[in-house]
């Protein structure tokens, strides 16, 4: 997969990059100033590869650092390499309907952070089904705390029930007893008025045994109701406090979980500053302890969200009233079910093991020494000086170890000259330098052996390294820094790209060759070039030797959103917006602006025009290309309306055939004024003659019917109804980047004159039309 | 004359409660908008001088009207324009008051006096100041419209159409300068610039610029739209009458056409002869 963009919130001074592209030709350049925050864009990247922050990344407020990625498959890769029946319905669709993945870190107070997987359509499914597990768990531990509440209230019935019955039991005793005496006395004595007394007593009491034995009959019942009611509510409540619980458990489990992970990176990462046998046995000890206890809790943490996956389902089910052996088995199933999907971190989980691997190059400390011992090789001693460039070497070289210990000396000298060749020639592709006069450099190595000048190693092997030219041997310390810089920098990128050749990968690359010489920086820029097939570089620069002037898609621009205050956020633009990056962000595309002028050798014999600035010589350079007219013409600029004078002087001087084409503007009508004056000096109406002023068009912009300017120049659907350079200068626009662009798309045909309306051919014929009759006149003279 | 619509039909044009309209001061408001809106178009004796005999049918289907027209004179052109923007009732007029100010605006600063470049300048204020941007949730809101120059002999006429034709009817034939199909705002893809048509006009060229409101008004027997090609044939019919009976003939056509059917837009029919 391919990293083909990001996003960084809350790193150092980063407060949301937004999204930016990288380059599609897989190398992106960072320009901006000093504090801008391009290294801090290189670290963040890093970190999110890597999972590890410090707290000096964090922000003042304490807001939490993020960083997505998004990737797309290469062409021949697809998404095979993901087990799709893993994924949650719909998230590979959406994934193959946007053909890219976003993954994004997110580091959490404690400084951990979890990877997830994300973008477009995919977060809504994970959202919906994190939100159903949610809601699957609180209405079952709802349901179970209710159960629970209801049991204890039915018992307190059921107690209240048979308090009641004996009370009833008791009363009805009584009346028992009652009637009884009634009984009794209604068979003595013959008092008429009395014995019906007695009667009504007892057929009072028969009615009131009556009802009492209804109602107790009636309460009697209704506790045996209560009581199956409670079994059977009872029978659930058992399930529902088993799942409890494992609930309570797991509550309790995972924060001991996250403990004992800490612990176990804590003491991994205090092992490398042991130093003692002691203190590295009991190190390795603790280790092992945490280890275990680890597993044990991430064991124990598995077999509990498995008990409660199942019993909260289970639960739900017999309270939803299903029999318990149906809803035991539909839990079953569907915890089974939802175990083979993956969770959002799962899935982030496994794109991020395809994802290319990130490596952050920040120095070149290991340069190329004198020489090494083999010894030190084969130990793999890295503190010996130099080794890192040495390891590198040997493997651009297709060297093992192992080859030094071939016996015969004579044919190990043979294939180490052998080697000798090969190395450097292919070395030599990428550095241009010159050494002395016509000379370029060449690395060897030879293999010696010490002598008895080296008393304590007489006899051993050793590897020395030479930087050649025509007539110097001379051991690399003897070379400049900046040779010796190049030198390891290229066999580093040579060792990575030899090492990981069936990898992708991520260089990120710190301001690399601060130390060369403009040429030396075009030649890291072509080794770039070289490497980028199978691995995408992002690299900070200021220098205009490391951009290429034709791709300037390549570049982010890094700058505070308040210009000189390091205490203001960091702002990205990718390249698509770089014309609102300030211009010191922009110098060195400004440089190279200049720099790549310079080159074209532009003042001619004849034909020249001067043109105010940058600005106006590409627009015009582009637009007399567009119109294909067959006559040269050499747009010269000068470095601003004030310097047209200077410019104009300077051709008289040479002799130098001329014109001058100055747009309507305030400045250049100072401009003209001044021109007049000085060229009536020298043959009046030849001189004036020269002057061309485009009346009513205060800039090259303006040469461009609206529709135009909006289609090729800024690219946005909006309204403009003030001229095309006020909306530049009242949008803070950069002219000249934005004039780059649009030579650039002319000049590799991407524009044509057929792309353009009416309004606007006709200002270029307006403008262009005299300035032709000139060429023709002086042509023919 | 038409009697004022009943409260209930302006609450649905308006988009207002029927209840609020019972407030005196609402239905005044909309008269004296309305009073103003007629104050910005202008006035007969313009158009008398400028084209000699003309006749505007502007019929608005509430107080105030999305349709406008136009005119006005600039180093001796005749620019004549008929709009139809979005909507009609309050937010239609809205749109038309900031259409005749734009116009105003870029026929007084335009050096090019070629249709479709004031067509394209008058599209970039629309998109500016309804800040679209191709957006899907932005509005929509513009204006079709036909602009007309016509040179000082009046020899040749420049058309340049959003949306909206112009008819030229001579020697008993209908001409037809098909316009460009895109509005004055912002279209659905991507914005083209509009079409510059010329042509020759002679005397007695009668010449028609409108709206979509009389072609597309339902009525009949049938509840139909009354359709173009009708249109077209009546303005063949009547165009050898007096501009003014044209205006009266199109007026009782149409309504008798609505017999008692509820007005769907607003209405507008301009005419003009070409005299010298």
């Amino acid at each position: 997969m391919r990293l083909t963009g990001f996003r960084i919130l809350n790193f150092r001074s980063i407060v949301d990059s937004g999204w930016n592209n990288l380059s599609p030709d897989n190398i992106t350049a960072l320009i901006g100033q000093n504090e801008s925050g391009k290294t801090s864009v290189l670290e963040a990247l890093h970190s999110f590869f890597l999972d590890t922050v410090s707290e000096d990344v964090l922000r003042s407020d304490m807001s939490l650092p993020e960083v997505s990625c998004s990737y797309q498959p290469e062409p021949d890769e697809g998404y095979d390499f993901i087990d799709q029946g893993s994924m949650p319905p719909g998230v590979m669709e959406a994934i193959k309907e946007n053909n890219h993945i976003v993954l994004t870190r997110k580091w959490m107070q404690d400084l951990n952070s979890r990877i997830t997987l994300d973008g477009p359509g995919v977060s809504v499914i994970f959202e919906e089904i994190d939100k159903t597990a949610r809601s699957l768990t609180d209405k079952g531990i709802k349901g179970i705390d209710h159960l629970i509440r209801e049991c204890e209230n039915i018992q307190s019935e059921i107690k209240s029930t048979a308090d009641g019955i004996i009370n009833l039991e008791k009363e009805l005793d009584t009346l028992n007893r009652q009637q009884s005496g009634f009984s009794k006395l209604s068979k003595r004595g013959n008092d008429r008025e009395k014995k019906e007394t007695i009667n009504r007593s007892m057929e009072d009491a028969a009615k009131k045994i009556e009802d009492i034995g209804l109602k107790l009959k009636a309460e009697k019942d209704n506790l045996q109701k209560k009581k199956s009611r409670l079994a059977d509510k009872e029978f659930i409540r058992g399930y529902g406090l088993k799942c409890r619980e494992f609930f309570e458990e797991m509550n309790k489990t995972d924060p001991q979980l996250e403990k004992a992970w800490k612990d176990l990176i804590q003491i991994e990462n205090s092992l490398p500053f042991l130093q003692t046998k002691k203190e590295i046995k009991a190190g390795d000890m603790r280790l092992f302890q945490a280890k275990e206890k680890y597993i044990m809790l991430s064991r124990k943490m598995e077999s509990l969200k498995e008990n409660f996956g199942i019993s909260i389902r289970l639960v739900t089910g017999l309270l939803d009233g299903k029999q318990l052996s149906e809803a035991e088995r539909e839990a079953r199933d569907e915890f089974e079910k939802s175990k083979t999907l993956c969770s959002r971190e799962e899935a982030g989980d496994i794109f991020f093991r395809h994802i290319p691997h990130y490596e952050f190059f920040e120095d070149f400390s290991s340069l190329l020494p004198n020489r090494i011992d083999l010894e030190d090789i084969f130990e793999d001693d890295t503190r010996v000086e130099g080794y890192k460039a040495v390891r590198n070497f040997l493997l651009v070289a297709g060297l093992e170890p192992e080859f030094f210990k071939q016996v015969n000396n004579r044919i190990l000298k043979q294939k180490i000259e052998n080697l000798n060749q090969e190395v450097t020639v292919d070395f030599q592709e990428y550095w241009r330098q010159n050494v002395g006069k016509t000379n370029k450099i060449r690395i060897n190595f030879e293999l010696e052996h010490y002598d008895i000048s080296h008393p304590e190693k007489k006899g051993k092997p050793y590897l020395e390294f030479w930087v050649k030219d025509e007539h110097e041997r001379l051991y690399p310390k003897q070379r400049s820094r900046g040779v010796r810089w190049f030198l390891s920098f290229y066999l580093e990128l040579k060792a990575y790209a030899k090492q990981n050749e069936e990898l992708r990968r991520v260089l990120l690359i710190d301001e690399p060759g601060l130390s060369l010489h403009a040429r030396a920086q075009e030649d890291v820029l072509k080794v770039f070039e070289d490497i980028r097939g199978k691995i995408q570089i992002i690299y900070t620069t200021h220098s205009p030797h490391l951009i290429d002037i034709n791709k300037l898609y390549r570049l982010l621009a890094v700058q505070r959103a308040r210009e000189n205050s390091e205490h203001s956020e960091t702002l990205v633009f990718d390249a698509t917006h770089l014309h609102s990056a300030t211009s010191d962000t922009l110098s060195p595309v400004y440089s190279l602006m200049g720099t790549g002028l310079h080159r074209q050798e532009l003042v001619k014999k004849s034909n020249n025009v001067i043109v105010e600035d940058i600005t106006c010589f590409y627009y015009l350079s582009a637009f007399y290309k567009l119109i294909r007219n067959p006559g040269k013409l050499h747009f010269l600029p000068a470095s601003g309306p004030a310097r047209v004078t200077t410019l104009v002087n300077l051709l008289i001087g040479w002799g130098f055939d001329f014109s001058v084409l100055l747009f309507d503007n305030e400045e250049n009508r100072e401009s003209i004024r001044e021109l007049k004056n000085q060229l009536t000096g020298f043959d009046p109406d030849e001189s004036l003659s020269r002057l061309r002023f485009a009346d009513n068009i205060p800039g090259p912009e303006d040469l461009f019917s609206t529709l135009d300017f909006k289609n090729h120049i800024i690219k946005k659907r909006i309204g403009i109804s003030e001229s095309n350079s006020e909306f530049i200068r009242q949008n803070e626009l950069s002219r000249p980047l934005l004039a780059s662009s649009f030579a650039q798309s002319v000049s590799s045909g991407i524009l044509t004159i057929d792309d353009f309306d009416e309004e606007t051919k006709s200002n270029l014929r307006e403008l262009f039309d005299p300035l032709i009759v000139t060429i023709m006149t002086s042509d023919e003279t | 004359m038409r009697g004022a619509p009943g409260i209930n039909k302006i609450g649905k044009d308006f988009h207002i409660d029927p209840e609020q309209i019972h407030s005196k001061d609402i239905m005044d408001s909309l008269r004296y908008a309305g009073l103003i809106q007629q104050a910005l178009l202008p006035p007969a004796r313009l158009f008398k001088n400028l084209l000699g005999e003309y006749f505007v049918l502007f019929m608005p289907k509430a107080f105030v009207s999305g349709d406008f027209y136009w005119i006005t004179q600039k180093n001796r052109q005749t620019y004549i324009v008929a709009a139809d923007c979005t909507g009609h009732g309050v937010p239609g007029a809205l749109m038309s008051i900031l259409g005749i100010s734009f116009l105003n605006d870029v026929i007084r600063n335009d050096r090019t006096q070629m249709a479709n470049r004031i067509l394209n300048k008058l599209r970039e204020k629309v998109m500016e100041a309804l800040c679209q941007t191709g957006e899907f949730y932005e509005s929509k809101d513009g204006m079709d419209l036909s602009l007309c120059i016509i040179n000082q002999d009046k020899t040749e006429l420049q058309f340049a159409g959003a949306n909206n034709p112009l008819y030229i009817i001579r020697d008993n034939e209908i001409l037809e300068i098909k316009a460009d199909k895109m509005p004055v705002g912002i279209n659905a893809v991507t914005e083209e610039t509009f079409t510059n048509n010329y042509f020759e006009i002679q005397k007695n060229d009668r010449i028609y610029m409108f709206s979509d409101g009389y072609p597309d008004q339902f009525g009949g027997p049938f509840g139909k739209k009354f359709k173009y090609r009708p249109f077209k044939q009546l303005l063949l019919d009547i165009h050898k009458s007096k501009m003014t009976e044209q205006q009266a003939v199109l007026k009782d056509t149409i309504e008798t056409w609505m017999n008692g059917q509820e007005q769907i837009d607003d209405i507008l029919v301009m005419g003009f002869i070409v005299n010298r």
